[in-house]
């Protein structure tokens, strides 16, 4: 953290977005500040619907037209506000500076191109450079995540990649102009885990040999216990802790985050019963007063009902929005 | 078959109708429309109520009067009044439209959705429909009328015959994304038999983009029902059939051209009700936009 | 649930079971290739492996939902291919089977009444009198109330619905449960939540389970039994404790090495495979696994290793696992004691969960 704090890559500050729905405006995300620096490795976690991918979508200024919007807060990359831009310089941003790599390959590419003509075509629309050295480009870039037999695959279609090999060439493309940053939303979730694996590995060695910033987002607390360096856990819309990856698993701050380790089943012994949160998710829409967490909490007591935690330091750079943290 | 068929027409069921509904208000245009159809319905049903005229007797007094006070739409070159031949008319051609509908859908239905559930008989059904489907609608009511004699039963029975096979691939289309289901898998690892999957499982989900086809296939058939009676296929002439009304307006056209263009009018606004209604009934029930 | 273990014969025998897919013009797919297994009353088997190596369509020829080209299943001694169609549907009682993907297992337009009600009326559990008492006996049995019953699915979350999906095997009082990936689609704390319910309902019913999962910290949790299957072919089968600690086939061990342990303090150590995952269309003479194995050699890509005895319930199907050096995964190091602040929290989150189902 201190390393990031002295060039952040990213800097997220207070951002709060807003969905339209049906029954009104749902604000999905509130206060969210979080910074990554180059070459770190953030893990956003969470369970689903507590705004982890809304705030990747609203980093990159992808929320769904004309029902997302951003509120309050800005972004900042490498110094500018990423919220003020336009959305033309946006596009500039988009894939040269920033990439983002989603879960589903297969909708992430176009079925009726070749592999090659989509990779080079990404290449033609951020930089001057003929269309033969585009080429040698996007081999590389096979090359680096290493896809056997690039030359050949260059020519084929989507669907005749493997779901393992579709992802690979989504991340080569993602990689393609070298972005400072790259957004990874949940990008192994569809995937086996020997296939994981690998491309957990080449995350590893982007970020150590080119200095790559990376989010990753994700559910499975073991991809973010072996890749992140800091963690942030959301729950309902709010960042309730973050900090370093060691402190979160060894000295979590909040009680969510007890809960969600607590409820893994672990591999090295067979247990009893799991330890499991009582209740369920909130609706967004009904948010409970005071903190979101309150009415599953077995601490819980009368202030948590009444008024907000905010995300306050526990230990050095660990931060918990609890009003009875530390725990410990 | 029948058994299976007879869902098609029932209701939708309780989690949809009131979601529907409050979409159906949002849509201001296809309010508008659903209100016209009803007040159409209600004025066809009621027709004898409407007006005091008899729509087949004829005064040759008054013949092709303009549209004026007393004929609000004018007479026809028999001086009957044209108001009472549009609404028993329009009577006639919704009754065919919905009667064909009817049995093309029950029939298509049974076809698409075996069709999808039974992959041995999937291709020769299809194929079935696809021979039909290479006959034209109106060389259909043609082939008809000439055994049959024209009237209006033979173009319903050609109205019929044409709505299956658009039915029954709309039918297989939507059975079969529900043929993959889990919940299939489990109704037959549960032990069920086929009738009962077909009609508790297959039918009551694909029952919604059933209907909204129909919906939408409604004014073409109305469409081409009266293109058949102004052929000379359906009712012969005294009867009060819009098609039929055109055609014998057709030779007063430069004279009394009202003659022609008030039933013309009449197929207009129904047609584009019905369309304007389809599309809404696609918005409404079609499960990509419900979220 | 008769609770008499003198009976030695297995709730479930799968015997040398294949199944080939004819391709035009090209060689069968081989799906399941000849495999082998029981298992006992009351006991849990879980079924490990990547896509595309067969696990479903296993599961499939169990629940004889698929012919199997050749091989039976036995489902205690009675072989399910030679039953006549309805003798098969009045014996499918026995067997059920919950669904990965709680989005889909459940008829969006039956209420979960009609849902719960279907298998008792079918297969005459109780009188029509005492059905709706039993629905919602069946809902508190997997902690839903029975206010719920009248709901349509989409009304339910996908871990309640997944509850729905489970009181809808249990209906009809079977003994075999096939387990398809019933907790991928859920979440952490939701999971949670499922997998003690199965464990819960298995002390109280004494249901044997056949767990697919490809979540090894899932199945090192819930099976007493693991079976590895690679590309039609079970590698290693094993008790479940043998399998995890020493991994004998360098498949099983491969795949333990890429699970992500969630405890940071634990290096990742992988095993590298070589090459991709092929289908299963080439059909190989050797062991399957060969292609990618680092020790393979000669005999290996000529000859395919049959499923031996290696040790007290334990088979492997590998030339080479008795020379292969012993592997560690660090597994052990797993941190097992929370700190004390941390063992508290939980117990009072799991007392609250108790006290409100």
């Amino acid at each position: 953290m201190t390393q990031a704090e002295a060039n952040p890559l990213l800097r997220v500050t207070r951002l709060r977005t807003s969905i339209a729905t049906d029954m009104g405006r749902m604000v999905v995300i509130s206060d969210v500040s979080f910074e990554v620096g180059a070459g770190r490795t953030l893990c956003i976690v969470g369970e689903s619907g507590c705004g982890k991918s809304i705030t990747s979508l609203s980093i990159m200024r992808l929320l769904p037209k004309p029902q997302g919007r951003i509120e309050a807060g800005h972004v900042s990359f490498l110094g500018r506000d990423l919220t003020a831009l336009s959305e033309r310089e946006m596009r500039q941003v988009r894939g040269r500076d920033i990439s983002i790599v989603f879960q589903e390959p297969m909708t992430a590419l176009n079925p009726v191109f070749t592999i090659g003509s989509q990779l080079t075509e990404a290449l033609l629309a951020h930089e001057r450079c003929g269309t033969a050295q585009a080429r040698a480009r996007a081999l590389g870039a096979l090359r680096e995540v290493g896809i056997p037999d690039p030359e050949s695959r260059l020519d084929a279609y989507p669907h005749q990649l493997s779901g393992g090999q579709r992802q690979r060439v989504v991340i080569a493309m993602a990689l393609l102009c070298r972005p400072k940053l790259l957004i990874a939303d949940e990008p192994t979730t569809a995937l086996d885990v020997t296939v994981q694996a690998q491309i957990l590995e080449l995350f590893r060695q982007l970020r150590n040999s080119h200095g790559m910033g990376l989010i990753l987002i994700t559910h499975d607390l073991g991809v973010v216990a072996e890749m992140a360096d800091d963690v942030i856990v959301m729950y309902a819309g709010r960042v309730v802790e973050a900090g370093p990856v060691a402190s979160i698993f060894n000295r979590p701050q909040h009680p969510y985050t007890i809960g969600l380790l607590g409820s893994l089943p672990k591999v090295s012994e067979r247990q009893g019963r799991l330890p499991i949160v009582p209740g369920t998710v909130p609706n967004l829409m009904a948010l409970p007063e005071g903190c979101g967490f309150h009415p599953r909490c077995p601490l819980a007591q009368r202030r948590c009902a009444v008024d907000l935690p905010l995300l306050n330091a526990v230990h050095g750079d660990h931060r918990a929005a609890c009003w009875l943290a530390p725990l410990d | 078959m029948t058994q299976q068929s007879v869902a098609v027409a029932a209701p939708r069921s309780a989690r949809t109708t009131p979601r529907a509904l409050q979409r159906l208000l949002k849509d201001k245009i296809a309010l508008v429309m659903l209100i016209l159809l009803v007040l159409i319905i209600l004025g066809a049903i009621f027709a004898p109520l409407l007006t005091s005229f008899d729509p087949y007797r004829t005064s040759l007094r008054n013949r092709n009067v303009p549209p004026g006070a007393l004929h609000l739409f004018g007479t026809d070159e028999q001086g009957r009044d044209l108001l009472a031949r549009v609404l028993f008319g329009i009577r006639l051609t919704l009754a065919s439209g919905f009667i064909s509908l009817f049995l093309g859908g029950i029939v298509g239905t049974a076809i698409g959705v075996c069709a999808a559930y039974y992959k041995r008989a999937d291709n020769i059904l299809m194929r079935a429909m696809d021979t039909v489907l290479s006959f034209p609608a109106i060389l259909l009511g043609l082939a008809i009328a000439g055994i049959s004699g024209p009237g209006t039963w033979s173009v319903i029975l050609a109205l019929a015959i044409s709505t299956v096979p658009p039915i029954a691939r709309v039918a297989r289309s939507s059975a079969l994304s529900v043929v993959n289901q889990d919940y299939l898998v489990a109704a037959r690892a549960l032990g069920l038999g086929d009738p009962t999957i077909l009609r508790r499982y297959v039918l009551r989900n694909c029952a919604p983009s059933i209907l909204v086809y129909v919906t939408l296939r409604f004014g073409q058939v109305i469409l081409l029902g009266a293109s058949l009676s102004f052929l000379g296929l359906g009712a012969p002439p005294p009867a009060a059939e819009l098609g039929t009304m055109v055609s014998q307006g057709r030779a007063l056209l430069f004279t009394a051209p009202h003659v022609a263009l008030v039933p013309c009018f009449a197929i207009f606004i129904i047609v584009l009700i019905l369309n304007v209604l389809g599309d809404a009934a696609r918005d409404i029930f079609d499960p990509k936009i419900q979220q | 649930m008769t609770g008499t273990p003198a009976a030695q014969q297995p709730m479930l025998d799968v015997r040398e079971l294949v199944r080939h897919y004819a391709q035009a013009g090209q060689a069968a797919v081989k799906a399941v290739d000849g495999v082998s297994f029981q298992i006992a009353r009351g006991e849990t088997l879980a079924l490990v492996g990547e896509s595309g190596c067969g696990k479903s369509t296993l599961a499939r020829m169990i629940m004889a939902l698929d012919k199997p080209t050749s091989g039976s299943v036995l489902l205690e001694g009675v072989d399910l291919s030679a039953l006549s169609r309805n003798r098969l549907n009045r014996l499918r009682k026995k067997f059920q089977i919950i669904f990965q993907d709680p989005y889909s297992s459940l008829n969006p337009r039956m209420t979960v009444h009609e849902t719960l009600a279907e298998p008792l009326v079918l297969h005459q559990i109780v009188p029509a009198s005492e059905i709706p008492a039993r629905v919602s006996r069946l809902l508190s049995c997997v902690g839903l109330t029975s206010a719920q019953a009248q709901r349509y699915p989409h009304e339910f979350s996908g871990g309640q619905r997944q509850r729905v999906g489970i009181a809808r095997a249990l209906a009809c009082e079977p003994e075999l449960i096939v387990c398809d990936e019933p907790v991928s689609a859920l979440d952490v704390s939701v999971r949670a939540q499922v997998l003690n319910l199965l464990q819960d309902l298995q002390e109280e019913f004494g249901f044997s389970y056949l767990f697919i999962s490809h979540d090894l910290s899932v199945v090192r949790h819930i099976s007493h039994r693991v079976a590895v299957m690679y590309l039609g072919r079970l590698v290693e089968i094993g008790a479940t404790e043998a399998v995890f600690m020493h991994p004998k086939h360098p498949y099983t061990r491969a795949l333990l090495s890429a699970i992500p342990i969630p405890d940071p303090n634990i290096p990742p150590s992988r095993i590298s495979l070589r090459g991709e995952l092929q289908s299963t269309g080439a059909s190989l003479a050797g062991c399957s696994f060969a292609p990618r194995c680092t020790n393979a050699d000669d005999r290996c890509t000529a000859i395919a290793p049959v499923l031996e005895n290696a040790g007290p319930n334990s088979r492997i199907a590998c030339h080479h696992w008795r020379n292969l050096a012993a592997f560690d995964r660090g597994i052990s190091q797993e941190q097992r004691e929370p700190p004390a602040y941390v063992a508290a929290i939980l117990a009072r989150m799991s007392q609250e969960a108790a006290k409100t189902p």
